[in-house]
């Protein structure tokens, strides 16, 4: 009630009429007695105020006003302080929201912590379709699981109408364990999963809509994907989630093959309720032995599965990556705190006599405090504000940047929960950088400073030692930023530097999708084939064309293949590389030994086959490979779907396989003549002139020869080589940045702290001079303060980068994360910072006049 | 004599039980009712006055005095009635106790 009363006053109108009533009152007062009863009105009024009136909120607000007023008045520092903050928390608001959306926003699914990735022991990578069946049933622990195997690309049509569709393809249960209930029918049950059962696909909500008009009696319908007919039996409903986007869901269904037994195939549980990781994963563990029992094939060395919360899974090497952005920026933030907490002391000491006059009017020293902390936090808000608008634009740019997939479930944005980070970043950093400066200037003697003219006060040399601490942690972090920059642009160097296997200058690449319909017969495929290569060649200014299933660093395969009668000879996971004649002349990787492929390998000559160095070094390690023959299909002697023995004709030079960061893997290649049992895309290759390299030219001679042929990811041999790059530059270019920054920053802290030292030492300065100190050691003097401090930081950072680094490693190619060479030069650029940031300070010291200086007291 | 800390807000509630009155008709009701013991300045009075208004305890309003004049009239409301209840009952349980404490001084003390 009462407290109703007294809320209603802090609303202006309210408190006005009051005002007024009361006056009204006392005048009234006035007439009905003598002023000499009455006494001192005003005095009477003001007690009258005080019982409603809020005292702290008021003196706050009085506070605020006055840190407003004395900000104003100091416009350079107001905007230096509140740019740097802004920029500091704006960097970090824009990471935040990436890290939340991706890292702590949990899965759009029901109990998602239930759900679980189930994977190899040893690489957490796909598993075979045996391993899945086994586990599926056999487990205990899980209330559901279901398997997928990645998207396709392919051809929806109904009637006349026709449209490219992206297609995962995943077995029976797996919305059912991710608990999602189709908006519409079901999802695809034990027969549509099954090898030779019916065809069905389960549609996305916006598929649904875009292309079926969002009919609800679209289930039971038959659409036709690529040339095979499917029922539709389902719908999504709209607010479904998938890591991967995907058009629509396909039945995977096993094919009792050697295809089966491929790691391809990921599988995802959701754990019974109140059963947890670590006992779902002893339970299967236990049933590893009873698996190699049943599957011999699995081999000796088989260590059975594990499981990892799904989140984690999808999130993978994104995390290191988000997490080294969201540290960069924090340390980032640091740094420009204590620049800040720096640039405050040194203001604290101008304004002494202002400080000394409040304290000597009877300000409380508390009330003194308060204000420094309001005038703060008032900073640390502006900053926020500021802030914030530059992580609307920051965070824009920073996700079109991002060269990782992001799995988050919604769009980043700045939400929420990413508002309240920013705010409490913005008042923590006002506290921090508010906290060291007060609790130095407790002790300010009022005497001394008023008579010395508000310069100088007992609270100095603490102020001082604050600061010297304050540059110190700065050298440190920024060592900490630098040494990891310094790793990361190292590594991103090295990979550059990593041999290829090809000259990707100067070629041009691109991908014929296997979707025209209706599908080649294995004749029309291989006309097509033969035409388009033709054509290219015929086009002015070609020097070769090539075609290849697998070009590097986009795809890999994974096929076993054995040596002939050398059982102990074999490889579980091989490249198969199917290529045309021209191929490794095109490519310009080297035929080490024999002979590349020719027109005397045709279908119905001998089979003939290429291998790597890598596998010729396995195999052959004194021998000589050529004339010895491989079976693709057979591992340790067992068969895989073996085919007809071929015989080694040459050696090749190795290329990198998928992955830059990865060894060249064991490579055979076979001709595309005797590969007509393969089921492929083609990936084409030209090497041409500049002007050759035309995109439309391209696309007109494909269509030329099929106009139903779809050509994709057109693109430079170089692009292909980059796009395998731009996590390694991403990461090298931010770090750059931010230590770049950090560098900078720490710069102005050592110029700051040394210029605003060398003016407070303005008088010992003087005398020291006036008692015949040369300059050069006057500038020496002021250096040695500077490079003290820098180097004591230094051996701080280097300490902690140590520490930090070694989190980095996956991150790194090449470079150790205690590589000494990094941290030498790092030490190196600091010093040099710290000696140029303190040169200009020291040069001013040695132009002090000493007979000015000693007047100056 | 002063008012003791706190006795001030029973003082004007009392007052107020005959009749409403203004800010410094009340002041001097408390001063004859006393006979003249407790001289209440009107500038402690005024703010008292108004912490009580604004616990609710008394209620103001315009009215026009038996000599034609405009005041402001104070009255008591069911909760401060209820209040004084309360403070009147703990007044007299404290002067009883320190009566009992007190009692009169033994003899040969006086000076």
């Amino acid at each position: 009630m009462s407290l109703w009363r007294r809320l209603l006053y802090l609303w202006p109108p309210h408190r006005r009429a009051v005002e007024q009533d009361m006056q009204e009152e006392l005048r009234a007062l006035q007439e009905v007695a003598e002023s000499r009863e009455l006494g001192n009105l005003t005095l009477a009024a003001e007690n009258a105020r005080s019982v409603w009136e809020w005292d702290w909120l008021e003196s706050i607000m009085a506070d605020l006003r006055y840190a407003v007023r004395v900000l104003w008045k100091s416009p350079a520092f107001t905007i230096v302080s509140v740019l740097s903050l802004a920029l500091g928390i704006g960097a970090n608001t824009a990471v935040f929201s990436v890290v939340h959306g991706v890292l702590l926003r949990p899965l759009p699914y029901p109990q998602p912590n239930q759900l679980m990735l189930v994977a190899q022991q040893a690489s957490h990578s796909d598993i075979t379709i045996p391993e899945f069946e086994f586990w599926k049933k056999n487990s205990s622990s899980f209330a559901s699981a279901a398997g997928e195997r990645g998207a396709g690309d392919l051809t929806l049509s109904v009637g006349d109408k026709r449209e490219a569709i992206t297609a995962m393809t995943v077995t029976a249960d797996l919305f059912r364990t991710l608990g999602v209930q189709p908006a519409l029918g079901r999802e695809f049950d034990e027969k549509e999963t099954r090898p030779g059962g019916p065809q069905a696909i389960v549609l996305s909500d916006s598929l649904w809509r875009r292309f079926f008009d969002a009919d609800p009696e679209v289930l039971g319908r038959i659409v036709t994907l690529n040339d095979a007919r499917f029922t539709v039996v389902g719908v999504l409903p709209p607010a479904f989630w998938y890591p991967q986007a995907a058009d629509a869901f396909v039945p995977l269904r096993p094919t009792g093959s050697a295809s089966d037994l491929g790691a391809n195939t990921g599988m995802i549980a959701r754990l019974k309720p109140g059963v947890t990781r670590q006992q779902a994963e002893a339970e299967m563990g236990a049933l590893t032995e009873a698996f190699r029992r049943a599957n011999p094939d699995a081999g000796r060395e088989y260590r059975g599965l594990t499981l990892v919360p799904y989140q984690d899974s999808l999130v993978g090497d994104v995390r290191l990556n988000l997490l080294l952005m969201f540290g960069a920026v924090g340390l980032l933030l640091m740094i420009a705190c204590s620049n800040l907490a720096s640039l405050f002391l040194a203001r604290l000491e101008t304004r002494q006599r202002e400080i000394a006059v409040r304290l000597a009017l009877g300000s409380g020293r508390s009330r003194l405090l308060r204000q420094f902390l309001i005038e703060n936090m008032f900073l640390g808000l502006a900053g926020s504000l500021v802030g914030l608008l530059g992580a609307y634009w920051l965070l824009s740019g920073l996700l079109a940047l991002i060269p990782f997939h992001l799995p988050a479930s919604q769009p980043i944005r700045l939400d929420m929960p990413v508002l309240m980070f920013t705010l409490a970043i913005g008042l923590c950093t006002a506290l921090v950088f508010s906290l060291a400066p007060l609790l130095t200037s407790s002790r300010i003697d009022i005497h001394d400073t008023l008579k010395s003219g508000g310069r100088l006060s007992g609270a100095g040399p603490a102020r001082q030692r604050t600061r010297n601490v304050l540059v110190v942690s700065e050298v440190a972090l920024s060592v900490t930023l630098l040494v990891a920059a310094g790793l990361l642009i190292q590594s991103l160097y090295r990979l550059h530097q990593e041999p290829l296997g090809f000259k990707p200058e100067g070629l041009i690449t691109f991908w014929t999708p296997l979707t025209a319909e209706p599908a080649r017969n294995p004749a029309d495929r291989r006309n097509f084939e033969v035409t388009l290569l033709e054509r290219l060649h015929a086009v002015p200014g070609v020097h070769s064309v090539a075609a290849i299933n697998l070009l590097p660093l986009t795809t890999q395969g994974n096929f076993p293949a054995q040596r002939e009668n050398h059982p102990e000879n074999s490889i579980g996971g091989m490249e198969i590389r199917i290529v045309t004649q021209a191929y490794f002349e095109t490519m310009g990787t080297p035929v080490l030994r024999g002979r590349q492929f020719g027109v005397r390998d045709t279908a119905l000559a001998p089979p003939v086959i290429l291998v790597n160095e890598t596998v010729a070094r396995a195999w052959w390690p004194n021998g000589n490979p050529l004339g010895d023959r491989l079976v693709i299909g057979l591992y340790e002697g067992k068969d895989y779907g073996k085919q007809a023995p071929r015989e080694v004709v040459g050696v090749v030079g190795d290329t990198k396989s998928l992955r830059l960061k990865a060894p060249p893997r064991p490579t055979i290649y076979i001709p595309i003549e005797q590969a007509l049992a393969y089921d492929y895309d083609l990936s084409w290759v030209i090497r041409a002139d500049r002007s050759a390299r035309s995109v439309d030219q391209i696309r007109q001679v494909v269509a030329q020869v099929d106009p139903r042929q779809r050509v994709a990811r057109l693109r430079t041999m170089d692009e292909v080589v980059a796009a395998n790059t731009t996590d390694s530059r991403f990461d090298a270019w931010l770090s750059g940045i931010f230590a770049g920054l950090a560098l900078v920053l720490t710069a102005i802290g050592v110029y700051g702290l040394l210029s605003f030292s060398v003016a407070r030492r303005t008088s010992e300065i003087g005398t020291r001079m006036a008692l015949g100190a040369s300059p050069g050691s006057i500038l020496n003097l002021v250096l040695k303060q500077g490079t003290t401090l820098v180097a004591i930081g230094l051996v701080l950072g280097l300490g902690g980068a140590l520490a930090l680094t070694r989190s980095l490693s996956s991150l790194l190619y090449g470079v150790r994360p205690n590589d000494w060479a990094t941290f030498v030069a790092v030490s190196i650029v600091l010093l040099l910072v710290g000696c140029i940031a303190g040169y200009l300070p020291a040069r001013r010291a040695t132009k002090i006049d000493p007979m000015v200086a000693l007047r100056y007291e | 004599m002063d008012v003791l800390q706190g006795t001030l807000d029973m003082l004007v509630l009392r007052t107020l039980v005959m009749a409403p009155m203004h800010g410094y008709g009340i002041a001097k009701a408390i001063r004859s009712s006393s006979e003249d013991a407790l001289d209440i300045e009107f500038g402690s009075l005024y703010p008292a006055l108004k912490r009580l208004e604004l616990r609710g305890w008394i209620a103001s309003k315009w009215e026009t005095s038996e000599r034609n004049r405009r005041a402001k009239f104070y009255r008591l409301t069911p909760a401060g009635r209820k209040q004084l209840a309360r403070e009147h009952s703990e007044w007299a349980e404290l002067v009883n106790a320190i009566g009992r404490v007190m009692g009169p001084l033994p003899g040969g003390s006086e000076s």
